[in-house]
């Protein structure tokens, strides 16, 4: 099917849809992508004026009352400026706003007419308004009660040159442009590739504190430029105080120019939703990857508790039953226009904290850590507790191909156990058994096999699991394959080398390591409920090879013993007992002659998913039995 | 003036349903026609022939739609003009912009009955959402570039390729569902 073909069948599309797109306008939740593209379209400037002009140019906005116009042009007006080359000014009716609180814009320019995560639009005013100082709230109309209340102008978006500029700008061209309206050209210069346009950026004697952006035409300057005006943009730091406070109002002195770009409410909406909520909002899904599926609609990869269950009897292949339960704990991939409201051409690495109202939350090991060639930085805003905000972006810093994580931080979810975040999928969940393996068959896995020499054994090691890795982390993993879903990647802690007899320091052994059984975290609530952090049991594990940031675990479910410290079991303290556990596998064969068989139901992670062991062992007998059984089968350990 | 008070002028035969029309479509069939053709001169031939167009259908036909009607006759006016000027040779810089528009026009149409393709299209289209579906129409009815729609939208670019693709992608099930084979 080509695009030509499209064109073709539109041809026949229905009248109620051809005049629907006719009528179309997109809803605006808070300044979603809409304004946030508007956003990175806006672009500024300005330029000395004189009451003069001022009175020039009030094309929109009504002529303010005369005791208005001092409070309106606070700003040099020098007439007798020498500078006899400054022949186009800027119209202070739109720079005015700069520093007004709402209601006096209300007052001058109308109502609001579109109003979403912290900018509005007036009807009668001349571009996109930026709210700062004011008191974020997920709630748009409760912000914009709070924009009402605190909110002070810090820049304007999107404003035309015909609104900026006054006198004749027919005259102007890029190499006349800054000399002609009194700007200072600053030796930077950036791209819109979205607009097709480039950046220019000014600063003008008259006016220290604002930066002022240019968007314009590949061809040069000309009547479509738009401008954007920001108060103290690139500058935030120095951002303490007001300059313009000839309102007299105090609270111009609390501007808080960090305010400049914002956070889409929208996006984060999705956090803490039902997979039901979410999809009636953004439509169907578009790609589903067990635990994460995306939206039509949607702003990236929305995560849920998630299981797949498998009846008796139906093919593994076919027969699944899809559950997602609970409320989204991340939305991974989310862009950056897409999350940040604002003039993102002005954000970097550096100042993206300070501009979004970010608070960097330090990492401990490795602040570089790589996911497919990009860095990592995480980050949390004070108006959105219950999230936390982990950017992906390239080597060289912050741009528009950054990409987002944002994740469930609330006390709930960082409290929430296993048991609490499998318990909707109860009693869904029957463990099942495979057929009874010999002792050879399952020992046989570990010969070395020239066709998978990334599993070849290390050693067998009793280990303690720090972590089960969400899916949407681990796919990020080198050497993980999407068609090998049928995996959980733990990270964990090796505790001692059960053939070597070693024992391994604290926070020096940990490692990935993928468990081929029980598919992702929450369907393992099927039949091998998952490990929950602290939990210790031993698998033989691969050594690491290059191109996997994981190792592997050979023949896992069938030498898989637990140490069950939290389990319903009693344990001998004197002697380490290690009971017998697997799925699919020979859990009933009791193929280990040296154990003892026993019978046991245990709670472990999953209280309705009880683990079976059938066997136990002392720890040393177990080393023992495989240092021999080993040896006699030609099953070499390779340390690294 | 409302449309059925036009469609009544035309019924009556009189002139004065062209000039109404014109005042209150005219503006938008230059925009159908100019996203097309890309040539002010061309559009306003075309937005003319509309009328003209209009003029001769109505009566016997009363549409219920006449917004859609008069648009309809617009682009397929414009489409015929950009391959009249196609073979031609005319405007040939224009045309290089179209995306392929002269190529679609050149190639004979598709081997499948474009009422039904239309009717399948319509059908799937309902099942989607008003942003998806529009961007949908701007695009391969209306024919606006990924750069005009993205600035009506004030969508960022990648977005407007990332609904076009997902809607073509589940388009493309749908048909193969309802066996059209395109």
């Amino acid at each position: 099917m080509t695009d030509l073909d499209l064109i073709y069948g539109a041809g026949n599309i229905d009248d109620d849809i051809v005049s629907e797109a006719l009528d179309y306008k997109p809803k605006r939740f808070s300044f979603t992508p809409i304004l946030c593209a508007a956003a990175a379209a806006a672009a500024v400037l300005v330029v000395t004026v004189s009451l003069s002009e001022y009175l020039h140019s009030t094309r929109r906005a009504p002529v303010p009352p005369d005791n208005a116009l001092s409070a309106a042009t606070p700003y040099s007006t020098d007439s007798s400026s020498p500078d006899t080359s400054v022949t186009v000014g800027i119209n202070s009716e739109v720079i005015w706003a700069i520093g007004k609180s709402f209601g006096e814009l209300t007052e001058r320019y109308g109502d609001v007419t579109t109003f979403g995560g912290s900018m509005c639009i007036f009807e009668k005013g001349y571009g996109e308004y930026v709210w700062s100082n004011f008191q974020n709230d997920a709630d748009p109309e409760k912000k914009l009660e709070n924009i009402k209340e605190h909110g002070i102008c810090t820049a304007i978006y999107k404003v035309s040159a015909g609104d900026l500029l006054t006198g004749d700008i027919s005259t102007l061209n890029l190499d006349n442009f800054a000399s002609s309206c009194g700007f200072n050209t600053l030796p930077k210069t950036g791209e819109a590739p979205e607009e097709n346009r480039l950046i220019a950026y000014y600063t003008h004697p008259d006016y220290e504190d604002m930066t002022f952006i240019m968007y314009y035409n590949r061809s040069g300057f000309d009547e479509d430029a738009r401008f954007s005006v920001d108060y103290y943009s690139d500058k935030t730091d120095k951002a303490d105080s007001y300059p313009y406070s000839g309102d007299s109002d105090a609270v111009l002195l609390s501007i808080d120019a960090s305010g400049t770009v914002g956070i889409n409410d929208e996006v984060i909406w999705g956090i803490g939703k039902t997979f039901e909520e979410v999809s009636e909002r953004y439509g169907a899904i578009t790609s589903d990857n067990d635990e994460t599926c995306a939206f039509q609609n949607g702003y990236g990869k929305y995560a849920w508790d998630y299981a797949a269950f498998h009846y008796p009897g139906a093919p593994w292949n076919g027969g699944h039953d899809t559950v997602r339960n609970g409320v989204c704990r991340s939305i991974s991939g989310v862009s950056a226009s897409d999350l940040l409201i604002g003039d993102l051409s002005t954000v970097t690495l550096e100042n993206i904290a300070s501009k979004c109202g970010f608070e960097v939350v330090p990492l401990n090991d490795d602040p570089n850590t790589m996911y497919e060639g990009l860095k990592s930085a995480y980050y949390t805003h004070p108006s959105y507790n219950n999230v936390t905000f982990c950017m992906l972006y390239k080597e060289n810093g912050f741009d528009k191909d950054a990409r987002f994580t944002i994740k469930d931080a609330s006390a709930a979810a960082e409290e929430k156990t296993y048991e609490e975040r499998f318990e909707g999928f109860y009693p869904q969940n029957p463990t099942t058994y495979g057929p009874p393996m010999s002792l050879d068959e399952v020992m046989s896995m570990l010969l070395p096999d020239p066709l998978r020499p990334e599993q070849e054994v290390e050693s067998f090691y009793l280990v303690e699991v720090v972590r089960a890795l969400p899916l949407d982390e681990a796919v990020h993993m080198d050497g993980w394959d999407f068609n090998d879903a049928e995996a959980t990647i733990y990270e964990v802690k090796r505790i001692k080398d059960l053939i070597s007899g070693e024992s391994f320091a604290e926070d020096t052994n940990s490692v990935y390591v993928k468990l081929p059984a029980g598919e992702s975290v929450s369907i393992q609530t099927r039949g091998d409920p998952a490990y929950a952090p602290g939990e210790k049991f031993t698998l033989a594990m691969s050594r690491q090879c290059e191109g996997y940031d994981f190792r592997f675990s050979p023949c896992d479910f069938a030498l898989r013993f637990d140490l069950p410290d939290n389990a319903e079991l009693t344990e001998d303290d004197e002697t380490v007992t290690l009971y017998y556990r697997g799925i699919d596998g020979p859990r009933d064969a009791h193929i280990f002659d040296f154990a003892e068989s026993i019978d046991i139901t245990a709670v472990a992670s999953t209280p309705q998913n009880p683990v079976k062991y059938t066997q136990k062992a002392d720890m040393e007998a177990l080393a023992d039995f495989l240092r021999r059984d080993w040896r006699e089968r030609g099953i070499s350990v390779h340390y690294e | 003036m409302d449309d059925a008070s036009i469609i009544k002028l035309y019924f009556e035969r009189n002139e004065q349903a062209i000039s109404e029309t014109a005042a209150k479509y005219g503006r938008m069939c230059s925009g159908v026609a100019l996203g097309i053709l890309r040539s002010r001169e061309d559009a306003e031939e075309c937005v003319n022939d509309t009328y003209l167009n209009v003029w001769n259908a109505i009566p016997p036909k009363r549409p219920d739609n006449f917004r859609a009607f008069i648009c309809r006759i617009t682009r397929n006016l414009s489409l015929s003009r950009v391959k009249y000027n196609s073979a031609q040779k005319r405007s040939v810089d224009n045309l290089l912009s179209l995306d392929g528009l002269e190529e679609y026009l050149a190639a004979p149409p598709p081997n499948v009955d474009g009422e039904e393709l239309g009717r399948a299209m319509s059908a799937f289209l309902r099942t989607c959402s008003p942003q998806a579906r529009s961007v949908f129409m701007r695009r391969y009815w209306f024919l606006e570039s990924i750069d005009e729609i993205a600035e009506r939208y004030s969508f960022s670019r990648s977005k407007v390729k990332s609904l076009l693709f997902r809607t073509r992608e589940q388009l493309r099930k749908y048909l193969i569902k309802e066996g059209i084979d395109i």
